[in-house]
């Protein structure tokens, strides 16, 4: 329905200048805290001892109860202590602290390069777990969601380099670095996935389009227009649409090729706060703090959102650990929201709302404690996208409502003020 | 350092609230204007009285409710306006003062304030001078014939004269041109008359998306339709025509039944709410015990509009709903 009632919202750009700038290379930090969490959630023990040096690219957390890797050392360094730590991602988690050895990187001998048109789908399935690689998308495990696309209707694969948001621009900066990498993995991923066929969706249009496709020779490339949030799909599209990130297809193609896992992420560093706006990689487990130093701050922020505007998550603390989920940490000063007021009834939610849902209703009966009724107004269909509290002229957090009803399921459930009113 | 906590998104449209009754008040005053040229001055205090016993009435309840002010949001100041709009002009100083009050002390703020009400309380204003004071309500001047209307004193020796819906009513020939009600030259509520003016408000309010065409037209298009079927007087276009340039119908599309808190937000809730209304509007022309019933017509659509809403979007969903409710 969403496709053609072209529901959405028009949202400001702020990707410059971070988009035109190269990829740059984070220093090896001081420490890194790697979460012992697979890509699935769940968790792993050490598998190496306290003050063990551990080689990048080697293992760091073993499954439980078994001896297959699933977490792998982002950089080169002396394991020096584990903590337990709330992640806003992944809740709570014990993370291995790896005291990094600048300048130590082991050289690694160049792997010679596989065969890839002889891998089957199971080999590549078992290569993308094999290398942990996490789909930036949503935060889940490639290997896995691919899995579960096998044997279903048929659809079609893209890899989405759209970058909807308005700060984010590293999937943009990925395909200009490795354009060929990602579609040679995007390849790989639809033939392990079972897609009918597969296409790069991007938002450029004209030259920098050409260019690309170039680079990326046989891969359709498709420009996306519309509003936010749009599905990356090409015009002539009759079959659904499913997605996997950028970043997780160039992961896919090095795991794939050369046996290498995940170690790493490419992060817009971006906001009215931050000296340097630009697209950084940085190993799995380094911290926030590092890496807005690294970018610079020209004031004092007053939010860090892990994510981008329209989805992040804002974060009190900078001790965390950036994941490959997260592609875009923000600092920011000021925040503009409308002041906040009852609903206006201006029904610009119901038309900004791409899921075809009633968000005010939806927080009316939240609001009204109408838990029961609410199941029928589907808000498990709500993805989040933050369309309809963009457009709220009254400033009412509706996305947020809207997620909580989505997570309660359906559910009733009663919550009495703090706790501590009784 | 300490961070902030807040909800996604970390971006937001910078629109106020405020926008919506700034642009209703915009769209007011051209209308008031034209009125100004048939009836002097007269009309101009009569609908600021409504406004400032509305923002009165509503900075009393207010601070009876312990509440922070909100008459800066100008919804109590479009409510007084249009209570004062739909008067005749040569209403007494107090009916606007009663519409107003009423409308804010009964039908708003009992309800929980601005965005709570279920009726629309201007509609509800003026239908209560209309039921008590019926015999004020339907006395129009002759817009030409006494400019300007006294200010003070008695009204009696003004010239008065049966409105084109009162004409239609008791079964009557109507003598007025398309180009005198395009222009508002009939005898009719203050700003209800000049539908030329009220057409261009309304554009101005689509382009601003304050008020909803899907509303507006197929409330137009419904009112139309009953009169082209069952007309009154004769003539196809003429009866159409006359229908929807008299009385208040026009008047009653465009401001009434767009008041955003008691319509419905789906794009089909609003096309049958709106011809709905229509219906209703047409309904009590002919069998109303008034010549024109349009805020009734408004008041009983809006009983209905959270219904009417909920419903459309559950037809459309319909095969959504069930498969969720099969999997959950």
């Amino acid at each position: 329905m969403s496709k053609f009632t072209k529901r959405g919202v028009v949202l400001p750009l702020m990707k410059e200048p971070a988009c035109s700038r190269p990829i740059v290379d984070i220093p090896v930090p001081a420490q890194v805290v790697v979460p012992l969490v697979a890509g699935d959630g769940t968790a792993c023990r050490p598998a190496a001892g306290s003050y063990e040096t551990v080689l990048r690219g080697e293992p760091l957390g073993l499954l439980e109860g078994s001896e297959t890797p699933a977490v792998y050392a982002p950089v080169t360094g002396v394991l020096s202590d584990l903590r337990e730590m709330t992640h806003p991602l992944l809740g709570d988690i014990s993370c291995a602290v790896l005291d990094g050895m600048a300048g130590k990187e082991e050289k690694t001998e160049k792997a010679e390069k596989r065969d890839l048109s002889a891998l089957t789908a199971e080999e590549i399935l078992a290569a993308a777990r094999a290398a942990g690689i996490v789909d930036e998308l949503d935060g889940s495990l490639l290997a896995d969601k691919l899995e579960s696309w096998l044997d279903t209707d048929p659809y079609l694969l893209g890899a989405d380099g759209t970058e909807q948001e308005p700060y984010s621009s590293s999937a943009w900066a990925v395909l200009g670095e490795a354009a060929d990498e990602v579609s040679e993995g995007l390849g790989l991923a639809a033939r392990a996935a079972g897609a009918i066929d597969c296409h790069i969706a991007i938002r450029q249009k004209g030259k920098q389009r050409k260019e690309l496709a170039k680079r990326a020779p046989g891969r359709l490339i498709c420009t996306v227009h519309g509003k936010y949030p749009a599905v990356p799909e090409p015009r002539s599209a009759v079959l659904p649409v499913r997605t996997v990130g950028v970043q997780a297809c160039r992961a896919l193609y090095r795991a794939c090729a050369y046996g290498e896992p995940q170690c790493d992420c490419v992060v817009t560093v971006a906001g009215d706060a931050v000296a340097n706006p630009q697209n950084v990689r940085v190993p799995t487990g380094t911290l926030v703090e590092d890496l807005l130093r690294f970018c610079g701050l020209s004031s004092n922020p007053s939010y860090i959102i892990l994510g981008d505007a329209m989805t992040g998550v804002a974060i009190t603390q900078t001790d965390i650990a950036i994941i490959p989920g997260i592609a875009c940490v923000l600092a920011l000063t000021v925040r503009p929201q409308p002041k906040t007021r009852t609903c206006v009834g201006c029904g610009r939610c119901v038309r900004a709302c791409h899921a075809d849902l009633l968000p005010f209703e939806i927080m009316r009966r939240m609001d009204n404690m109408q838990y029961e009724r609410l199941s029928s107004l589907l808000p498990e269909e709500c993805d989040g996208c933050g369309a309809c509290s963009y457009v709220c002229p009254a400033g009412l957090d509706v996305t947020a409502k809207v997620l909580e009803a989505r997570d309660a399921h359906g559910t009733i459930f009663l919550k009495w003020g703090d706790g501590d009113d009784f | 350092m300490t961070f902030k906590l807040a909800h996604a998104p970390h971006l937001r449209r910078t629109e106020s609230a405020a926008f919506m009754s700034l642009d209703v008040l915009v769209a007011l005053l051209p209308l008031l204007l034209s009125s100004a040229v048939y009836y002097g001055a007269r009309p101009a205090i009569l609908v600021l009285l409504g406004m400032a016993s509305a923002v009165l009435c509503e900075t009393i309840c207010c601070l009876i409710m312990k509440r922070a002010p909100t008459v800066l949001d100008g919804t109590a100041a479009v409510t007084g306006g249009i209570v004062g709009m739909l008067l005749p002009p040569l209403a007494p100083y107090w009916m606007p003062v009663i519409g107003a009050a009423f409308a804010i002390l009964v039908v708003k703020m009992p309800m929980g304030g601005s965005g709570r009400n279920l009726f629309n309380p201007a509609a509800a204003g003026v239908a209560v001078l209309t039921l008590c004071f019926s015999g004020l309500m339907f006395r129009y001047p002759d817009p030409g014939q006494n400019v300007p209307l006294p200010l003070t004193g008695s009204v009696a020796q003004v010239i008065t004269e049966s409105s084109p819906a009162a004409q239609m009513m008791s079964g009557g020939q109507t003598l007025y041109s398309p180009m005198m009600l395009l222009l508002g030259d009939f005898p009719g509520p203050i700003g209800a008359t000049a539908i030329a003016v009220i057409a261009a408000c309304a554009l101005y309010l689509f382009s601003r998306r304050s008020a909803s065409p899907l509303i507006t037209l197929s409330y137009l298009a419904a009112c139309a339709g009953m009169a082209a079927l069952f007309p009154r007087v004769p003539g196809l276009t003429n009866s159409v025509l006359m229908e929807l340039c008299s009385g208040y119908l026009l008047f009653a599309g465009v401001f009434l039944l767009n008041d955003p808190v008691t319509a419905p937000r789906h794009w089909l809730g609003r096309l049958v709410y709106g011809a709905l209304a229509g219906v209703l509007v047409m309904l009590l022309r002919y069998y109303g015990r008034f010549e024109e019933g349009a805020c009734f017509a408004v008041l009983l659509v809006n009983a209905f509009a959270p219904v009417i809403d909920r419903m459309c979007w559950g037809l459309l969903n319909f095969y959504r709903i069930r498969k969720g409710a099969h999997s959950g």
